[in-house]
Parts: C-alpha cells; sequence; structure tokens
C-alpha cells in the first residue's frame, strides 16, 4: 500500500505530486491534471503488468492489459468514490481484463488444429502432385511450429484473421481490446513470425511458404 | 478454491498462477475475491518501476493515440 501522504489539503508545488496519496491524486486526475495522473501509472503500472502477467504468462499480453486497465481507469473516473481504495480498484479493473484474455484464449481453438488441417488437406486427387503436396505440408507443419513460438496475443489475432476468416472489427470484441490494438497485434505478428520462418528457413536451407496477405482460407 | 487453499499454493508455488496445476480454479477465485487480489499483488517479488516509455505509451492510449 502506499506509503504516501494521504492529506488532500496540500497543495503541493508541480513537482511535490509524488507526495500525494493515491486518492488524493486520482482525485485530481478527476478534476483533469494529468500530471497527476502520470503519477500514478508511474506509481502502480509495475504491479498492474505483473498482475497480468502473473495470470497470462505473456509479457507482451501483461503490457497490453496494463495499458487498457489504465485507460479504463480514466475512462471510469468519473464513477470513483474515494471511500474505495485506489489500488484495490485499479487492481480488479487489470485482474478482470487479464481474466477476460484468459478466458478468450482457451475459447479460441488452438492454432495447431487449423494448420493441421492446412497441413493435411492436400489430396492427391487434385491439381499438387505429390512433391508439391509434400512441400505443402512440410511449409504448413514450420508454420505452425513458428506460429506456436509467437505470443499469445499475436498469435490469437494472426489465427483469427488468417485461418479463421474474422475481420478486425470481430478479433477485436472476441480478445476485448481496440480494433488499432488488434491492427497493431497483426502488424507486431506478422514481423515476428517473418524473422522465425527467415531463421528457420536458413537453418534448414530451403523452404517456400510466405506470410499471406489474405486469410488463408478466403474463397474456400 | 478458497482464499486460504489460494494462499497455501501461492506461497508453495508462487505467484505465477498460469504455471499453476489447478489455474482455472484460482482464476475462477480470483474473479471473485477482492482479496485473493491483493494477496496476489503483494505477492510478487519487488516489481522494477515502469519505464518512462511504459509510462508514455500508458499515457497515449489514454489519450486516444494509436499505438505504434
Amino acid at each position: 500500500m502506499s506509503k504516501h501522504l494521504s492529506n488532500d489539503r496540500i497543495s503541493p508545488a508541480p513537482q511535490d505530486l509524488t507526495v500525494l496519496s493515491d486518492e488524493a491524486l486520482f482525485g485530481a486526475s478527476r478534476d483533469g491534471d494529468e500530471r497527476a495522473f502520470r503519477v500514478l501509472v508511474d506509481r502502480h503500472a509495475g504491479v498492474v503488468r505483473r498482475l497480468a502477467l502473473n495470470i497470462l504468462g505473456d509479457a507482451h499480453e501483461a503490457e497490453d492489459v496494463a495499458q487498457e486497465a489504465f485507460v479504463a481507469a480514466w475512462r471510469a473516473r468519473e464513477g470513483w468514490t474515494p471511500e474505495a481504495r485506489f489500488t484495490t480498484w485499479l487492481h480488479r479493473i487489470a485482474v478482470n481484463k487479464a481474466i477476460d484474455r484468459y478466458r478468450s484464449r482457451r475459447a479460441t481453438p488452438e492454432p495447431h488444429e487449423a494448420i493441421t488441417r492446412l497441413a493435411e488437406a492436400a489430396p492427391a486427387a487434385e491439381v499438387e502432385n505429390q512433391h508439391q503436396a509434400l512441400e505443402r505440408r512440410e511449409s504448413a507443419l514450420s508454420l505452425r511450429d513458428c506460429l506456436a513460438r509467437l505470443p499469445d496475443s499475436q498469435r490469437q489475432a494472426l489465427t483469427m484473421f488468417y485461418f479463421e476468416d474474422l475481420d478486425v472489427a470481430r478479433i477485436a470484441c472476441v480478445l476485448d481490446t481496440t480494433e488499432q490494438a488488434v491492427r497493431s497485434l497483426l502488424k507486431r505478428g506478422k514481423q515476428s513470425l517473418r524473422t522465425l520462418i527467415q531463421r528457420q528457413k536458413s537453418l534448414r536451407g530451403h523452404g517456400s511458404f510466405r506470410i499471406p496477405t489474405t486469410p488463408l482460407n478466403a474463397g474456400a | 478454491m478458497d482464499l486460504s487453499e489460494f494462499r497455501q499454493r501461492l506461497s508453495m508455488l508462487g505467484p505465477d498462477i498460469h504455471a499453476w496445476p489447478d489455474r482455472d480454479a484460482a482464476i475462477a477465485l480470483l474473479a471473485q475475491s477482492d482479496a485473493a487480489v491483493d494477496l496476489l499483488a503483494a505477492a510478487g517479488d519487488a516489481t522494477p518501476e515502469p519505464s518512462a516509455r511504459t509510462t508514455d505509451a500508458i499515457l497515449d492510449a489514454v489519450r486516444g493515440k494509436a499505438p505504434e
């Protein structure tokens, strides 16, 4: 718990905001003082991020949860009452967001299933010859290995977008985040995937898959 | 799982709930109990201060700026 003073009557100089209690700072934030909110972020972002990390085990997702928790706190500042301890309220917001992600992760089909289906969906009767089918299967299995190494949030976004044909708005809804955050996840995920694939190709000395630019099952 | 079991797991296994064998029960408790959340918040090692970049990213998000 904060060891800072809790006397709301203090009228600090700008550089003295850090001596105020959480509740006094949030009260000032509610009145529009962004500097006060910055002090709160500095003071509590570490614990908020760690709580999310304890639940999710993924540093990238924990960063996202920390951001979302402070955004939610800021948006809900009008409804906060000084009787409630600020940290209890903030930690509850963060834990709820982390739990939502944990549960949506469980509700999302494992990407391994979708990719294994892709790998095995190379029937000999189609135009592909056996060599092409083998290459396709090998590429899909390599893609599966690379995807498995991505942070959960990136893997989920990529899987939903490319394998389940969900659009950005729907993914944002499933992951309980913003469309902008989903676009960022897709971008970061593709970059990470590209790096992993290049590394794997250089280790194997061959390989022909590339990151798709449209959902893999589009038009299927 | 109740609060005393949660406290016991916390002391035995540490705060990384995602790695607990009965994490689903622990998460169900966390969803309901502020006391469990308080225990978890207090259980971690010394938490490093966020970097200025982290703070700026959070404040940008609060202001509604697009992430990088």
